[in-house]
């Protein structure tokens, strides 16, 4: 069973899609009900496979690998597998899957069966997305996420729909069609005949090993990285490839701004993690400083455009490419602390952001403005509303306890520890170095603009007197509602309080990222230490839970004003007790002072 | 007889200290609204109470040691585990208590405490009445996280919990857009001290590979055991491993920036110059919140940090140097600020500011013992000023304006009592505990600062004199106007003090300012002989151990400490008493309005308006810094997103595509005869073109 857990996870939304394909199109809550309990079945299985999946330091990079030839004359296998990142994007997905669904519920009465479709077949198409190890199997499910997408905005959007939805594709195809010359590129120079092949792994020993014979030219790693880049570029977005992103988050329907933005956003990331990055690591040393400055500009940039907004979603959809810019610095600053924090904040940023769409859906729902200006002081009438905003807000902002603090911290401080310049470029290409502490000082102060502009609009819609007498029956957070809002909730503060075993998952595809890209020349807690201090210093801590008691700090001998002898008059046992004296001396020794 | 105490329990039972009052928060924040009064009061007091004791428990042994059989414990820890690790940047969760943390975990409990009884009459008539105690459980609770960490990733989680909940509680009442807006602004200028606290965590974390504070038990990285292991002689060494070796910092230059990055985020939330704009603002909040968060404990916070990273700032001058000059300009200029206030809660807010002042200038200059005792005693008699501040608003219908108080004396027995105590305190009129605080801090200012360039500490302590005077001043005008004279308005005259909640509260912290006395008294019978021969009062004793390594590093000398300490305390008597009296003859006796000719009189009216306005400090932020940001922003969205990129690189491509398909629809308009036309030059052209250069591309091709 388990190892056909990932065809199980790809397919079980597309069986569901037939299952509704089969009902009455008339019949709306039954549709909704099979739609709901397929992606809660999805949602199952993505957990069984995150739960499947090995973390520990010896396993092997891709898990519950299936491979069988496809379009064997093209070199086109079905070949999908996940590595930690995947896993944990593909539970993402899953979780996002019913809540989704649910914002639909009573949003949505026109074409209710072709929307269920569509949600249904954008599910398979994600996890096929993450899972895929194929070049072409990857284009294909890439591709095939774009159709359902275009559909949500474009049919179940907002007065500018259609606008929004051409602008989403053309921005994203045009990315990806280059991305497309250059899989086939790559297909072509893999080898002759029948031995050509798209496949990932193959693909990646061999432009990684001198001996293979898949040399390319500096000129061409340099252009395919390009093509790659741009494709994931558009899609995270980056500045400034951003402009579709408010648009697309304004028009489209809250189940698609949740989809959007919870998952879609993160192939962007995801793509130069798997991608952009491990394929052409010397190109991506070349690009990195512009691709750090972008990432930075876009942090700056995107909480400034955010302040100027005057509608909901489009503030939400400005800060995601602030947020997204945090993502791209700790992928591109290429320690494992920043890479881990990336991805840990790319599962972040899709559940706080999915629930501030979800709880801008629900507000749209009763009052059909999206309009900052329309509300004021509606804390009043909908404190429970206000309540989960409020907690999704401070996830946002990144407050401690919250999920959004933890990855932020390791994003910005493995940045700021970031080397000035990576690995080495091709023979007379000059790598730009870059002053990682200087920008990620600069991007630190995304924390600050954060909290100005979502405490801002927080105010301007939650607090001061009532303003519009028609919030005055507003209805707070109904049964269905909860179901959805609640999880997401919860997520936000387990993942803050215990962040520990999400990152055990992450933690060997951030180690594998940055070994590739040639990043953080000394891995892990040796980049950190100061030189000098003795050895007994620098011990770990036990296993956990652990006591202890600190005995008392040694004075050096120079100093002959010891704390115990002053305090001589009041504890004249102080100084017999042998105890206290070995354990003073054992602490000199420990920390190699003289006492 | 010695009490065979379980240490070991009670480090097991370390992390219920700040966990107690935030499962209360939890409790009440889900289930308030359907818990009856009396529930709400016995779980809000009960946790914070019982987190008191677990205090109480652990500062014992500490205190009298001899009473116990478990002998002397310096400091004591638990390690729950790992937070989070990644990369080598490890987290721990992990607690400890030493001489430091334990007082100012027992401040925060027992001041807590006070105020939460205090609360229950203050906030009686309030509808959101379990609200109101979630937030000020989740208050207590993270900041006891924030005293007990022992690290700082931790610590900021504290602190910005602490800061989250001073939002939630300036902006309690948020359908006023003021109040709301009061909150918000808190929240945001303390984000900017916390981006220098995050650029802090950083720039330890790059140069030491820790932020985990003291060594706990056998080993771990810790910033203090680094600094131990690091010593001072290497300061001028030139970072050449690790993250920072490609900026080519010396040590001490790579130590100074942490340092200086950290006290950006002291300076926001102990509300320094220039990040001290909103703590006045903040008195938008329910009273008791102002004297427990806004005066006695989360502003010191700030303070704690210099305190609890004392042995870091010793080791750079520069930064040492830098907080004494903020903490003394701060000193004097709310000083100056509250003289000139007229609301009953600004001036004692502006209070707060200038005498958080003197405790930034006190770690600026080494002074740590004194800076920690300022910081306990200033919480003591500014809570007891808070709260009869309160008392004083509920008796007079919330009227604050002190030009309409007055004659209070005589109808507010208790409050009026405790008022004058606590007033006596913090201006150091008679030998209460503000006196020797803030004398000790002077004092070691002008005869024992080590450290830094000499000029600044006697500049800090000729600033921080002028300011004790200003203190002086502004604390007993405020006192003869509230409660001496006659009543100037209706409400005025016809207050009444309420109940037992809130005047016990009001004596207990009036009997601490004065019972504080004990632990800064510098001679007998309370000070203590250190075997030099030198006598130091108990506090200092009590601290010995945690500041033993900065002392070090600086190399204070214990002697000088007690050079001219009658001429300094004689000083501070008469400066006091100049204040007083100042005071006394201007708003007593009618020197005000004698001197009302001279208000008139053009560069002296300009200067009143000057101080009346605070400076302009509020204006200039917002026309120099919010203004231009929100205007950036709107030019950058309209100019850049939608012009120069939406407009030319976006819909560029369509429009030229759109011209394309124009221009080339003539091609195709289905007349014939065009068509023939086209296909006929069109073969020529071709025909010419192969004649002239075919045998060229023929060749190209590698035909021969």
């Amino acid at each position: 069973m388990s190892h056909h857990l990932l065809d199980i996870v790809i397919f079980t939304p597309l069986l569901f899609a037939a299952v509704v394909a089969l009902l009455p199109a008339g019949e709306r809550n039954q549709l909704r009900a099979a739609t709901l309990a397929g992606s809660l079945v999805s949602f199952a299985t993505t957990i069984a496979l995150y739960l499947a999946f090995d973390p520990s330091a010896g396993a092997p990079e891709f898990q519950l690998e299936l491979n069988r030839p496809w379009i064997a004359s093209l070199g086109i296998g079905y070949h999908v597998g996940v590595d930690g990142l995947a896993a944990s994007l593909i539970l993402l997905t899953g979780l996002l899957g019913p809540v989704a669904v649910l914002s639909t519920w009573s949003a949505v009465q026109t074409r209710v069966k072709e929307l269920c479709l569509a949600l249904l077949v954008l599910q398979t198409a994600m996890y096929g997305t993450f899972a895929a190890l194929d070049l072409a199997l990857f284009y294909v499910f890439w591709e095939l996420m774009l159709v359902p997408m275009y559909l949500l905005i474009g049919v179940w959007g907002g007065e500018n729909r259609v606008y929004a939805a051409v602008k989403f594709f053309l921005y994203t195809f045009a990315g990806s069609v280059l991305m497309l010359v250059a899989i086939l590129f790559l297909y072509v120079k893999s080898g002759a005949g029948d031995a050509r092949t798209f496949d990932y792994v193959s693909l990646l020993r061999a432009l990684n090993d001198p001996d293979s014979g898949m040399a390319l030219a500096w000129s061409a790693r340099k252009w395919l990285f390009a093509a790659f880049a741009l494709a994931f570029a558009v899609k995270v977005p980056m500045f400034p490839l951003h402009t579709w992103l408010p648009d697309a988050h304004v028009q489209a329907p809250a189940a698609g701004s949740i989809i959007l933005a919870g998952v879609l956003l993160k192939m962007g990331a995801f793509g130069f993690l798997r991608y952009a990055m491990p394929l052409f690591p010397d190109a991506a040393a070349w690009a990195r400083p512009t691709l750090v400055a972008l990432a930075v500009v876009g942090i700056v940039y995107g909480s400034l455009m955010a302040l100027a907004q005057k509608d909901l979603k489009k503030l939400i959809a400005y800060s995601s490419v602030a947020h997204l810019g945090f993502v791209m610095l700790g992928i591109l600053a290429m320690t494992v602390a920043s890479s881990t924090g990336a991805m840990y904040q790319m599962l972040n940023h899709g559940i706080s952001t999915g629930a501030l769409f979800l709880l801008v859906g629900i507000l749209y729902e009763r009052t059909h403005t999206r309009s900052i200006s329309d509300y004021g002081g509606i804390a009043k009438v909908v404190p429970m509303f206000a309540f989960a905003f409020m907690v999704v807000l401070l996830s946002s902002i990144g407050l401690p306890g919250t999920n959004g603090f933890v990855g932020e911290l390791l994003i910005l401080a493995g940045a700021f520890a970031a080397p000035f310049t990576i690995g080495a470029a091709a023979p007379g290409v000059e790598l730009g170095a870059l002053n990682m502490p200087l920008w990620t000082a600069v991007a630190t102060s995304g924390v600050v603009l954060g909290a100005v502009y979502m405490l801002r609009m927080y105010q301007r819609v939650m607090f001061g007197p009532l303003r519009h007498q028609e919030n005055r029956a507003l209805a707070d957070l109904k049964l269905r509602e909860w179901l959805a809002v609640g999880p997401l909730l919860a997520l936000v503060v387990v993942m803050g309080v215990m962040p520990q075993p999400f990152l055990d998952r992450l933690d060997p595809s951030a180690k594998r990222f940055v070994e590739r890209v040639g990043g953080e020349p000394a891995q892990g807690a040796a980049a950190f230490r100061l030189v000098g201090v003795p050895p007994a210093e620098l011990l770990s801590p036990a296993a956990a839970p652990q006591v202890v008691r600190v005995a008392q700090e040694p004075e050096p001998a120079v100093q002959p004003a010891n704390l115990a002898t002053e305090k001589l008059p009041m504890l004249p046992a102080r100084l017999r007790d042998p105890k206290l004296l070995e354990a003073v001396k054992q602490r000199a020794r420990d920390i190699g002072t003289t006492p | 007889m010695k009490i065979d105490w379980d240490v070991k329990t009670i480090e097991d039972s370390l992390f219920l200290i700040p966990l107690l009052p935030l499962l209360g928060a939890a409790a009440l924040g889900l289930f308030g609204r359907r818990l009856r009064r009396p529930d709400v009061h016995l779980i809000a007091c009960g946790t914070v109470a019982t987190a008191g004791l677990l205090v109480a428990l652990i500062l014992l042994p500490m205190a009298f040691p001899v009473l116990f059989a478990s002998g002397p414990v310096v400091s004591i820890g638990s390690t729950l585990g790992t937070w989070f690790s990644a990369g080598g940047i490890s987290v721990a969760a992990s607690l400890f208590v030493d001489h430091l943390n334990a007082v100012l975990a027992l401040v925060v409990s027992g001041v807590g405490l006070l105020i939460h009884v205090y609360s229950i009459e203050y906030m009686a008539e309030e509808k959101d009445y379990a609200r109101y105690f979630a937030y000020l459980n989740l208050f207590v609770g993270f900041m006891l996280l924030l005293v007990l960490a022992n690290d700082l990733v931790l610590m900021f989680v504290g602190w910005e919990g602490v800061g989250l909940c001073s939002y939630l509680l300036i902006g309690f009442w948020y359908d006023d857009d003021a109040k709301a807006l009061a909150g918000r602004k808190a929240f945001v200028v303390n984000r900017v001290g916390d981006f220098g606290f995050l650029l802090g965590i950083f720039t330890l974390l790059a140069l030491f590979g820790t932020t985990s504070i003291q060594p706990l038990g056998t080993g771990g990285d810790s910033l203090a055991g680094a600094v131990r292991a690091f010593g001072p002689g290497r300061l001028g060494a030139v970072v050449s491993s690790g993250p920072l070796a490609a900026l080519g910092l010396t040590y001490g230059h790579a130590i100074t920036l942490a340092c200086l990055f950290l006290f950006l985020g002291a300076a926001g939330k102990s509300a320094q110059f220039p990040l001290y704009v909103w703590l006045p603002d903040a008195m938008a909040g329910p009273t008791p919140v102002s004297a427990l968060i806004h005066a006695a404990t989360m502003v010191t916070a700030g303070v704690y940090l210099l305190a609890r990273l004392s042995f870091l700032f010793a080791l750079s001058t520069t930064a040492m140097a830098m907080v004494a000059a903020v903490g003394a300009f701060t000193a004097l200029f709310a000083a100056l600020l509250a003289c000139a206030q007229n609301d009953l809660k600004k001036v004692l807010a502006y209070s707060t500011v200038s005498q958080l002042g003197f405790m930034v200038l006190a770690a600026g200059v080494g002074a740590w013992w004194q800076a920690v005792f300022h910081l306990v005693t200033h919480a003591f008699f500014k809570a007891c000023l808070f709260l009869g501040a309160g008392s004083v608003i509920l008796a007079c219908h919330h009227q604050q304006d002190i030009r309409k108080l007055g004659g209070l004396r005589r109808r507010m027995k208790s409050t009026s009592a405790t008022f004058l105590i606590a007033t006596l305190a913090i201006t150091g009129v008679a030998p209460l505990s503000g006196f020797f605080s803030k004398d000790a801090i002077l004092h070691f200012a002008h005869a024992a600062a080590p450290a830094g360039p000499a000029g600044v500490a006697h500049l800090a302590w000729i600033v921080g004199t002028l300011a004790a005077l200003g203190t002086a001043f502004y604390m007993f005008r405020l006192y003869f106007l509230v409660f001496e004279g006659e009543p100037r308005s209706e409400q005025a005259a016809h207050a009444t003090e309420r109940g037992l909640a809130v005047t016990i509260p009001l004596w207990i912290l009036g009997a601490l300012s004065v019972v504080a006395v004990v632990w800064g008294w510098p001679w007998a019978p309370f000070a203590m002989t250190t075997r030099s021969g030198l006598r130091e009062p108990l506090f200092q004793n009590f601290t010995s151990p945690v500041f033993g390594l900065a002392n070090r590093i600086l190399g204070v000398d214990p002697a000088a400490a007690h050079q001219g300490l009658l001429g300094a305390m004689a000083l501070a008597l008469a400066v006091a008493w100049a204040g007083l009296g100042a005071a006394w003859w201007l708003y007593r006796r009618g020197g005000i309005a004698k001197l009302a000719p001279l208000f008139e009189r053009r560069p002296v009216r300009w200067i009143h308006a000057l101080v009346a306005h605070k400076f302009y400090v509020d204006e200039v932020f917002h026309f120099a810094l919010v203004l231009p940001l929100r205007a950036v922003a709107t030019l950058a969205f309209h100019l850049v997103d939608r012009r120069a990129i939406d407009g030319f690189l976006v819909h560029g491509p369509a429009r030229v595509t759109g011209w394309a398909g124009r221009a080339l629809r003539y091609l195709q308009n289905g007349d014939l005869q065009r068509y023939a036309a086209v296909m006929a030059i069109g073969a020529v052209v071709t025909v010419a073109f192969v004649l002239s250069v075919g045998k060229d591309l023929f060749q190209l091709f590698g035909g021969n």
